[in-house]
């Protein structure tokens, strides 16, 4: 089977985040994997889903994998990550998170190491907002 | 402004607070050189504007995956910067909340949806 070039591309970036210590560059490596994936699939719908899910699949296992190294990060990182596993990949980390219980302890120690802040200036933004309305 | 300083020693595991000197507690240029006189604190504004300086040089040539050790700046092209006009920055320390309002006016309205969905729920 020939494996599209894109493929092969975005599992070079996919590796290179794999290995990569530095935790930003990780998740740069693995954001410009997985946006390859899938401007490879709305130029070719369908083809190669199999591998193209497999992929996702192991690497979004492979970063949630390594939530030990997220702890106490600075939370400029954090937010980054916290995107990475509430947005485009939500679905992906979603189903692993539930298969497992200890990943689900650490996404949890993970999430409120800053998601505190995050809800106290959000909810005195929304406070602030209906008080100026009233 | 307090009239202690405390200091750490690693090596020794000790810390002490001990009275902090009237050269540390001046708020003016002028009362510092009036303490130490004018070549001596020019010497060690100066001592201390290096510092700065080669931080801000430091963080250009670790810039990139430093253990692989593939950088983003080459030495050509950080020489090849004009650091003529260079100036040290002002840190100004934000607290947390401050710091999270500014991260969340750099978001793409997706990203601050996914933000608040998450931090609003019940």
């Amino acid at each position: 089977m020939v494996i599209p070039e894109e493929i092969i591309e975005s599992r070079s970036f996919l590796e290179r985040a794999d290995k990569a210590n530095d935790i930003g560059t990780k998740l740069n490596f693995l954001q410009d994997g997985f946006d390859l994936l899938d401007s490879y699939m709305d130029d070719f719908p369908g083809q190669n889903i199999n591998l193209i899910n497999n992929l996702k699949e192991t690497h979004t296992l492979s970063a949630l994998n390594q939530l030990n190294l997220l702890q106490n990060i600075e939370m400029s990182v954090w937010l980054d990550y916290f995107l990475f596993f509430n947005g485009y990949f939500k679905f992906e980390s979603d189903s692993r998170i539930q298969q497992d219980r200890d990943l689900e302890k650490r996404y949890i120690i993970f999430e409120n190491f800053w998601i505190g802040v995050f809800k106290k200036v959000i909810a005195k933004s929304i406070l602030q907002i209906k008080n100026h309305k009233e | 402004m307090s009239d202690f300083i405390i200091t750490k020693s690693n090596k020794a595991k000790r810390e002490i607070s001990t009275q902090k000197p009237k050269v540390l507690q001046v708020n003016t240029l002028k009362d510092l050189v009036d303490i130490i006189g004018e070549k001596i604190a020019v010497s060690k504004i100066q001592a201390q504007l290096t510092i700065d300086f080669r931080a801000n040089i430091r963080s250009l040539l670790e810039s990139g995956d430093i253990n692989k050790q593939e950088f983003s700046n080459s030495d050509e092209y950080i020489q090849s910067i004009d650091f003529k006009d260079w100036k040290p920055e002002t840190r100004i320390r934000k607290s947390k909340e401050e710091k999270a309002i500014e991260l969340l006016s750099k978001l793409s309205p997706e990203e601050l949806k996914i933000v608040l969905e998450r931090t609003t729920k019940t």
